[in-house]
């Protein structure tokens, strides 16, 4: 597992400092992400992980700090900038395009690669048909690959739970990500589907693309991350391998520390 | 374009600014209680007003007013002018309420998007103003004049006029009595809930639908209260009133920073004022285009306004 | 009494329309199109209307109802923008062409590109600022310039003032045709040409990447950035089609009337057509054409509605967000479920 990740950072986050109104979200987070890598975001609830990922994504702008993708700043540019520039993401409450179906929603994201424009499909230019046959073509490659290919022409708001999941999931796979964030994907599974999201994380590993993963649940981030961070209050409190984090004190104690209080 | 106007009319620009203010400020507070409580702008908000000035005018001519007598004593013009703030009052609250059981609260139940909110409250108000404009034949209703409008005294450019004075005084007193209710009674605490987080409003055992429509009953309250306002200074009335009324109120709204009460009051005297002033150089038939221009500069430039909370960004 | 929010016509006749043969689409779309064409020369007092004649009444308000409701519906509804403006472009596109025809010897088919470029522009300015606005705001901007077109058009009396512009021309003859004040059926023919092109170009965006793209910005506008949508350019090209058609509308409206004035242009006419596409189904092209020849023909055809024509719309608006939100013919996909494999 470890012999695929050489080293070279993706995404780096540096010094990162977030602010809402009096509340400091993040305070000076430093993040990486390597090449070939499976990392793990965890800490208790209201740490600011989900944050990590709105400010990476370029939802909100941080009161300082740099966030670059292959050394490419990616703080100030628009959020569709940076979904193309190779961060693509899920989210913790799943939110896929309802009305559209299967086949769509990843379609769609996989528009965003190709420059076609509006007068291009009007008058069907070649490249325009060229782009849509692409764009099908992947689609149905990503919903075959994730395993709901029988799905395709269903709307996205009918299908079951489990495969709402994998949907989002295909669907950030379109954008070709250099790293792919999930937002707790595992959440609501029961432990054999657990199971078969961690092999397909590392299958989406194996096909190319970093994974940053935001998730709950212990024993599936210890059996497939790399590299583990903790966030507690906004602040990074520990990072190393999943046996050196599951061993650390301070780790222990900001999840105890939390169920405690919050009882 | 002679700025030399608001120079040498200031004070009679000013003193009109606040007066208009003032009846601005009772129907923005409409606007932002409910979208403090609601989120939605109630687009209907300014037929509720223009309801109100219906009731005015019918309820001097109940009365038997007809416009040609004499001007009241002083008493018995507090007792009808009393009378008349309490009608409109009481059939603009209870327009309000009508109309949130019927055009939102089933949407809000039924988990509706925005954009069928704002559907039906645009349906609602038309379906409103084109009744009016029916019953009414589309024709001006003129408001008797009851009261002497001699100036009582000068103040540099400023007549003082006994309805400008009328005008301030019952504003400062029903923002008094707005104050009192939000901050010292049981449901203005619940809408103070309700505006700040009404997920954990409920879990605290508020009766949203209550808060909800009592939020409605004193927009619309306040909103008949400046329609008597109103008709005392304006002394006409149409069945499109509310319109334009409405586009004021509510970009003093938005400019105060929509949901903050302090912000409302603000806003609509700031507004007032600005009016007055371009009115005087660019002429009164550019008023409306300059308030949309001041909305759309605000919207733009600073969306939360002067005093506002954060436009509505759902949290990721 | 059947459960009215899921009666779906759209899906009895998208059955049959699968299943059949290229030959039978091909007859199905020459037949309809050619039954359109021939309405006005339909002259039964069944379908007449009262006040005006029904030639008359397909030109306008159904023909112009529908193209409008068409460019509004790319607006609200396959983007979600709630638009309160529309009127502004058909104005813009009206006053275009009357200006062009009386000050320049250019003719209606040179001037109407220049209409609804005009218009297209508006869609610009009015969509730069306004896009970065959500919901409620936006629809209130949208509406203010509206209004401020309006306005500035009854105080500039280069353009008219309050009086209008008057003895606007009319296009030059067309394969022979004539376009009188009198005969409005080749106004009609000529708007349900624009109309059919309108649609044809719509459709075939909806079903690639821009469709994909608005759809998606409807759904969760958030999201589709997420996912590498470009959601400014999208709307702002919503507003310039929606700019555009409007624009070319007002054009062919202008010079069939021949006299414009301020005061046709009104909010009340922004609220009409946009209730053609509440009432007949966001998003979904025909069921917006649905609802303008519904909203359009009714009131003309029943006196009392005529009078009560928008409270009834107003009713109307309510009354189909409680009971049935996305139209008479919703929008809604029909679904192909596969077998697992």
């Amino acid at each position: 597992m470890s012999q695929q990740v050489s080293g070279k950072k993706i995404l780096e986050v540096k010094d990162l400092v977030v602010k809402f109104g009096g509340v400091t979200a993040l305070d000076s987070v430093n993040l990486h992400v390597s090449e070939g890598e499976i990392a793990a975001l965890i800490g208790p609830n209201g740490a600011g992980k989900t944050t990590v990922f709105n400010i990476v994504t370029g939802y909100y702008t941080p009161a300082s700090g740099s966030v670059t993708v292959e050394g490419n700043a990616m703080i100030g540019l628009r959020p569709y900038k940076i979904a193309r520039s190779g961060l693509a993401r899920t989210f913790q409450n799943i939110r896929l395009f309802g009305d559209m179906t299967a086949l769509e929603n990843v379609a769609t994201a996989a528009d965003a690669l190709n420059k076609s424009g509006l007068v291009g499909s009007l008058f069907g230019v070649p490249r325009s048909r060229r782009d849509e046959k692409q764009s099908m073509e992947k689609a149905h490659e990503l919903l075959t690959f994730i395993g709901l290919d029988h799905r395709a022409g269903q709307l996205s708001r009918n299908l079951p739970y489990g495969d709402q999941r994998r949907l989002e999931i295909a669907r950030a796979l379109a954008l070709e990500p250099k790293v792919l964030l999930l937002d707790e994907p595992a959440a609501g599974f029961n432990p054999q589907e657990k199971m078969e999201l961690g092999e397909l994380i590392k299958k989406i590993r194996d096909r190319g693309h970093a994974v940053l993963l935001i998730e709950h649940d212990m024993s599936l981030v210890m059996k497939i991350s790399d590299r583990v961070s903790v966030l507690d209050f906004g602040k990074k409190i520990a990072e190393g391998t999943p046996s050196e984090i599951q061993n650390n004190q301070r780790v222990i104690d900001a999840y105890l520390g939390v169920a405690e209080d919050a009882s | 374009m002679d700025f030399s106007i608001v120079v040498s009319d200031f004070a009679s620009l000013t003193l009109d600014g606040i007066v208009v203010g003032a009846i601005y400020a009772l129907v923005a507070l409409g606007y932002t209680l409910v979208y403090g409580v609601l989120r939605l702008i109630n687009f209907a908000h300014s037929e509720i007003f223009m309801m109100g000035t219906m009731t005015a005018v019918f309820v001097t001519s109940i009365l038997g007013f007809t416009g040609y007598e004499d001007p009241l004593p002083l008493w018995r013009f507090f007792l009808v002018f009393a009378l008349i703030v309490i009608a409109a009052s009481v059939v603009s609250g209870g327009a309000a309420v009508i109309l949130e059981i019927v055009a939102y609260r089933r949407l809000r139940n039924m988990g509706a998007s925005r954009l069928s909110s704002l559907i039906s409250a645009i349906g609602a108000s038309f379906f409103l103003t084109e009744t009016f404009r029916l019953l009414t034949d589309s024709r001006n209703l003129d408001f008797p004049r009851m009261i002497s409008k001699e100036p009582l005294f000068q103040f540099s450019s400023a007549y003082v006029t006994q309805d400008k004075l009328l005008v301030l005084a019952g504003a400062a007193i029903l923002f008094y009595g707005l104050n009192r209710v939000i901050n010292h009674t049981r449901l203005g605490l619940g809408i103070r809930a309700v505006s700040q987080d009404e997920r954990t409003s409920v879990l605290m055992g508020v009766n949203v639908n209550r808060v909800i429509s009592f939020t409605f009953l004193i927009g619309g309250v306040l909103a008949g209260a400046g329609s008597a306002f109103y008709m005392v200074f304006y002394e006409v009335t149409k069945s499109n009133v509310g319109f334009l009324i409405g586009i004021s109120a509510f970009t003093a709204a938005v400019l105060g920073g929509i949901g903050n009460i302090r912000g409302a009051l603000i806003g609509s005297f700031a507004l007032g004022l600005f009016q007055q002033y371009t009115a005087a150089v660019l002429g009164y038939n550019w008023r409306d285009v300059v308030t949309f221009v001041v909305l759309v500069l605000v919207l733009l430039v600073k969306p939360t306004g002067l005093f506002g909370e954060a436009l509505q960004k759902a949290r990721v | 009494m059947p459960d009215l929010s899921r009666f779906n016509l759209r899906d009895r006749f998208g059955d049959w329309w699968d299943k059949a043969s290229p030959i039978q689409r091909g007859f199905t779309r020459v037949f309809v199109i050619s039954l359109f064409y021939a309405l006005p020369l339909i002259n039964n007092p069944v379908i007449d209307t009262p006040e005006t004649s029904f030639q008359s009444v397909l030109f306008y308000p159904l023909a112009m109802f529908s193209l409008m409701a068409v460019g509004l519906n790319v607006v609200v509804g396959k983007s979600g923008i709630l638009d309160l403006g529309y009127v502004a472009f058909f104005a813009i596109g009206a006053y275009t062409y009357a200006m062009f025809a009386l000050k320049t010897s250019l003719n209606f088919w040179e001037i109407l590109p220049l209409a609804m470029g005009f218009a297209m522009l508006a869609g610009v300015i009015l969509g730069l600022p306004a896009l970065r606005l959500r919901g409620d705001y936006l629809a209130i901007i949208t509406l203010g310039f509206g209004e401020i077109v309006r306005i500035v058009a009854i105080n500039t009396e280069a353009i008219g003032g309050a009086a209008g512009l008057t003895s606007i021309p009319g296009p030059p003859a067309f394969l022979g045709h004539e376009f009188t004040v009198m005969d409005p059926r080749p106004y009609y023919w000529l708007t349900l040409t624009l109309l059919s092109l309108v649609i044809w170009g719509v459709l075939r965006l909806s079903h690639r990447k821009p469709g994909r793209a608005w759809e998606a910005i409807r759904e969760d506008e958030d999201v589709a950035e997420f996912m590498g949508v470009s959601t400014l350019k999208y709307k702002l090209w919503a507003f310039i089609i929606g700019g555009a058609v409007g624009g070319a509308a007002g054009a062919v409206y202008a010079s069939q009337i021949r006299s414009i004035q301020p005061e046709m242009f009104t909010l009340n006419l922004s609220i009409m057509i946009l209730a053609c596409v509440v009432f007949g189904g966001m998003g979904n092209i025909w069921g917006v054409i649905l609802g303008a020849v519904l909203l359009g023909y009714l009131p003309e055809k029943l006196r009392f509605l005529s009078e009560t024509r928008i409270i009834f719309f107003g009713l109307l608006m309510v009354v189909m967000m409680n009971i049935r939100p996305n139209g008479l013919l919703p929008r809604k996909k029909r679904e192909v479920v596969g077998e697992k494999k």
